[in-house]
């Protein structure tokens, strides 16, 4: 099979490409082997909340020409802050035509989003049913805080939500409190009730009478003063219909906060992309994994000819340019044996981390990152890989294969996945190598 | 300090461990009123960091013919007071082409000199028992090996003796010992949690602290000298093996592989270390090497095996020489210290072995019993304990069973009639080991559970192939519920879970462990914030705080 360009991963970094590479009018395939990092992530846009030393960073924006100076091998640094702005609004723009509208403080600053253990987590953009809290806290305007338990959901703790907001200096003065609230389909089920997961109660709540009888109920226990803390319970295939619904039954400030997984803010942004690619005519691979790379040699560099999957066996897959987007460890982007981690597929060279007691902190919760998270492929200025030490010409590294940044400490995962695609695609477009 | 709350007793016994926890049910069985205090929770030290073999015996028959003859006794005892916590899985001895075949006859002789049933196999007899067992095997012998869950013996002697009116107090220190000229008569004891001193009044006061026993000794300022051997071992995802597989040679490193639950161990390996260390053990990288490659010669699938965590314990061994020299023993060791040192009202039983508890409790109360001047004979070796039936299938239990199955295997079929049995006390919380709403209830309310590791030892959560990914959210929720607990005390148990996990996780973070630690950290730090629930409300939160600016 012959296509322009493949994208080895289906995460927001192989779908940011795809989209792209589809706009340029590229016959594009991605290959996505189950479940991405989106089925547990927070459904926000993550651009930079710390520097690699642990700063809290307000405006991404402002202090951009510093940071890329200071930290050179940071994946943003290589991007350059015009492509970095213009592949979010790329992308705010591609998620909103999909139906999910993302919005970020109009002065560029980060928000926090409230976590489902009552905590805080700074993010730049977020769906629309997330309350963004200014980032110089004490400028809220929060007056009240309800927290909703859905009766017999295991996967969200309402409690443990009020009692830790309400450690928040901040938050000193305005209330706080729980809500208990039960969902009619819950009754009458042929499984116990009380072992639903959010997606099992999402197919309960894409019924329209049982959406206006959670709203009625919603309606009791909040004013639209308040902030309505509800766990991420809708939107399995039907994107945001469920919620616009309830805000306008009910006219609530709701914020959503993600559940134990799957998260269905993240699930609906990777359903977004999907139905996307595969609307403007990619094709998508599901449920297939590449086993393995044919490269040759050409002046100096390596050139990927084909690839093989597991479904398609012997039988290769060819394209003028390709993606990795594979992710990191729990993605199988990489692997780590006894002593050392390796690039899977193609056996691409990786940021050096020689012994295994180097690869984590003493605490699994620490004030320094773990160096696991930062581990990833050395790539050139165009994200290239190396193979060797020799440069793989058209293959590009996006997302969490890359070496050089902690997604988690410095809250910059989806910040580099999008940029990174995107970025890499217009490189790709450069590249003299493409024979379309 | 304002009021200090003081108790009195008959006996104070120091180490909720199998040793101090069986001395604690004999006591209260014989009428004597008693207390146990445990610095931490109970089973949280040697108790619970071993293979949970229930030995046969045969593994010290050649070597140790006292101690093989101990084993195989309790072995037939435990098998009927406790066959909630046993699994009669049989064991299977080993040659490989690189031992010595004829070993055999001379271990055959030796268990049948002691009493311990053997039958001799072809190695394709033992490989149709046994089909992970190394196949280049020459033969093997079979004898009545099993495996002891050390957690649940040591809660049912504690349930069973507070049903006798006994009294436990666990994250409680002894910090001097009461003293009347040459006579113990009590203890100043610290509640570490909350910081609540409180004094009990004894008459007589057993040191069971096992490794921890000579710092005890020091606050009653006599010197015992031992020396801990640490001993690590590693919890494979599965049960790859149904029966023990030992090796038919002289005891070594890494020659034990047994099956306990839903997963496998593969152990030990022996290092002597300094006392200092005893409360920092670390597994090595090398031990993790050792015990993979020594493991897979048992059965060679261990290496395609992910390894879910490594843990290390350390052997309670005394110096019995008196101070001249060195003559170290791995038996039971019983001080009376009024007649060893003139010290009355203390007694010390040190060394032994999980397999030996029972034995050792009955030893040690039969000599307190006599100060007491209690007649009532021993009866631990005859009673049940609470949870235990006679069990008339031989078969190993099934891995995965339902709910109530899996609780009535873990606190026997009395204890799981009291559970929760509405929708909501039956509905799953740890999918891995079926461990539900209503047993957890029942472990926060009645098994002096106080945290997350505490209920993973009660109830085996968290303990299966997700390592509580799932359950131990949801599990830290019901400590709201149940246990008084605020939503914000609950989140830090939570972490404290997580942070002790991990130090299992570190020595084999390769492989799926690795991935595994990646989705958990993703979940909770990035997903979560959790690492941030212990800085709130501290002055910690707001120092940290510095700004990146241009």
């Amino acid at each position: 099979m012959k296509f322009d360009s493949i994208i080895i991963g289906g995460g927001i970094a192989g779908y940011t490409a795809g989209l792209r590479c589809l706009e340029a009018g590229l016959k594009t395939a991605i290959i996505s082997n189950g479940q991405s990092a989106l089925h547990f992530s927070s459904g926000s846009i993550d651009l930079l909340s710390h520097t690699p030393t642990g700063k809290i960073i307000r405006n991404p924006e402002a202090v951009f020409e510093k940071f890329a100076r200071e930290f050179p091998d940071h994946p943003y640094s290589k991007v350059g802050k015009e492509i970095l702005f213009e592949s979010l609004d790329w992308y705010k723009k591609i998620l909103s035509s999909a139906g999910i509208p993302l919005t970020h403080q109009e002065n560029g600053d980060n928000h926090f989003r409230i976590t489902p253990l009552g905590t805080l987590k700074s993010t730049w953009m977020s769906q629309p049913y997330i309350y963004q809290l200014p980032v110089r806290l004490e400028e809220h305007k929060v007056q009240r805080i309800i927290v909703v338990q859905i009766d017999n959901f295991r996967d969200f703790n309402s409690k443990m939500v009020t009692d830790n907001l309400n450690q928040i200096p901040e938050f000193k003065d305005i209330k706080i409190k729980n809500a208990s609230v039960s969902i009619d389909g819950f009754s009458g089920l042929k499984r116990n009730p009380c072992e639903l997961r959010s997606i099992d109660i999402a197919r309960i709540l894409s019924d329209e009478h049982e959406v206006r009888s959670f709203a009625d109920k919603l309606k009791k226990i909040a004013s639209p003063d308040d902030i309505l803390i509800l766990p991420a319970v809708t939107g399995n295939g039907d994107g945001l219909a469920v919620l616009n619904k309830l805000h306008e039954l009910t006219g609530l400030t709701i914020h959503e906060v993600p559940t134990m997984p799957p998260s269905l803010l993240g699930i609906r942004l990777e359903e977004a992309m999907s139905r996307l690619f595969i609307n403007n005519g990619g094709s998508l691979l599901k449920g297939d994994q590449v086993t393995k790379g044919e490269m040759a040699e050409e002046g100096g560099t390596l050139h990927l000819k084909s690839i093989y999957t597991r479904n398609f066996k012997e039988m290769p897959l060819t394209a003028a340019n390709f993606i990795l987007a594979s992710g990191s460890f729990f993605s199988k982007g990489f692997k780590a044996h006894y002593n050392q981690i390796k690039e899977p597929v193609f056996d691409l060279d990786l940021s050096n981390i020689e012994d295994r007691k180097s690869w984590h902190q003493e605490q699994f919760f620490s004030q320094k990152s773990h160096p696991f998270l930062s581990i990833g492929i050395k790539t050139n200025a165009t994200f290239n890989p190396m193979h060797k030490g020799v440069v793989v010409n058209n293959l590009f590294c996006t997302g969490s294969s890359l070496a050089g940044y902690d997604p988690i400490a410095q809250g910059c995962g989806s910040g580099v996945a999008i940029s990174t695609g995107y970025y890499s695609v217009n490189q790709m477009l450069n590249n003299s190598g493409v024979n379309r | 300090m304002g009021h200090i709350s003081r108790f009195e007793t008959e006996v104070l016994i120091i180490g909720g461990g199998a040793t101090g926890t069986s001395i604690m049910r004999d006591c209260a069985l014989r009428g004597i009123k008693c207390m146990l205090l445990d610095k931490n929770d109970i089973a949280s030290g040697t108790t619970g960091r071993n293979h949970g073999l229930l030995h046969s015996g045969a593994r010290y028959a050649v070597t140790d013919s006292e101690s093989a003859h101990e084993c195989i006794q309790e072995n037939k005892i435990l098998r009927k007071i406790a066959s909630h916590c046993v699994d009669q899985t049989d064991g299977l001895f080993i040659t490989l082409p690189e031992d010595d075949l004829s070993f055999q006859s001379t271990f055959i002789h030796a268990c049948t000199s002691v009493g311990i049933d053997t039958q001799k196999l072809t190695p394709e007899e033992a490989l149709k028992l046994e089909p992970n067992v190394n196949p280049s095997l020459l033969g093997a012998v079979k004898v009545p090996d099993g495996t002891l869950d050390p957690f649940r013996l040591c809660a049912s002697n504690v349930l069973d003796a507070k049903q006798h009116g006994a009294q436990i107090f666990t994250y409680s220190i002894v910090q001097s010992f009461i003293r009347v000229g040459e006579r113990i008569i009590g203890a100043s004891c610290l509640n570490v949690r909350t910081n609540e001193k409180f004094e009990i009044f004894a008459n007589e006061v057993i040191n069971a602290a096992g490794i921890w026993g000579k710092n005890i000794c020091q606050y009653a300022e006599l010197d015992v000298q031992m020396f801990p051997a640490k001993g690590s071992l590693l919890v494979l995802e599965h049960r790859i093996n149904d029966l023990v597989i030992n090796r038919c040679r002289k005891p070594a490193d890494a020659d034990i592989l047994v099956p306990g639950d839903s997963i496998s161990l593969i152990g030990t390996t022996s290092e002597e270390i300094d006392y200092c260390e005893i409360d920092s053990l670390r597994v090595t990288d090398q031990e993790v090497n050792i015990l993979i490659e020594e493991g897979a010669k048992l059965a060679p699938i261990l290496e395609q095996t992910r390894i879910l965590r490594a843990y290390a314990g350390v052997r309670p061994l005394v110096d019995v020489s008196g101070g001249n020299g060195r003559n170290i023993s791995r038996g039971i060791v019983l001080l009376d210290h009024a007649k060893r040192d003139g010290l009355t009202g203390l007694t010390s039983i040190l060394g032994g072995k999980l397999m030996t508890c029972r034995l050792m409790a009955e030893m040690t109360t039969d000599v307190v019993a006599e100060k007491l001047g209690n007649n009532s004979p021993c009866t631990t070796h005859l009673q049940p304990l609470p949870g235990s039936v006679e069990r008339t299938d031989k078969q190993p239990r099934k891995k995965t069973a339902l709910t109530s199955k899996a609780a009535a295997y873990r606190h026997g079929e009395k204890a799981v009639q009291l559970f929760d049995q509405s929708a909501k006390g039956k509905s799953i919380v740890c999918e891995c080991e079926m461990v539900s709403v209503g047993e957890i209830e029942y472990a926060i309310k009645k098994l002096d559970v106080t945290n997350l590791v505490d209920l993973r030892r009660r109830t085996r959560l968290g303990m299966g192939s997700c390592q509580g990914e799932l359950c131990t959210y949801r599990a830290s929720g019901l400590f709201c519920e149940y246990g008084q607990c605020s939503g914000h005390d609950s989140s830090k148990l939570l972490i404290h879970f997580l942070e002790e996990r991990w130090k299992g996780i570190k020595p084999v973070l390769f492989d799926d462990a690795l991935r595994e630690a990646e989705f958990t950290y993703w979940i909770y730090e990035g997903l979560f914030g959790a690492a941030d629930v212990t800085l709130l409300g501290t002055a910690q939160n707001d120092e940290k705080k510095e700004y990146y600016e241009i």
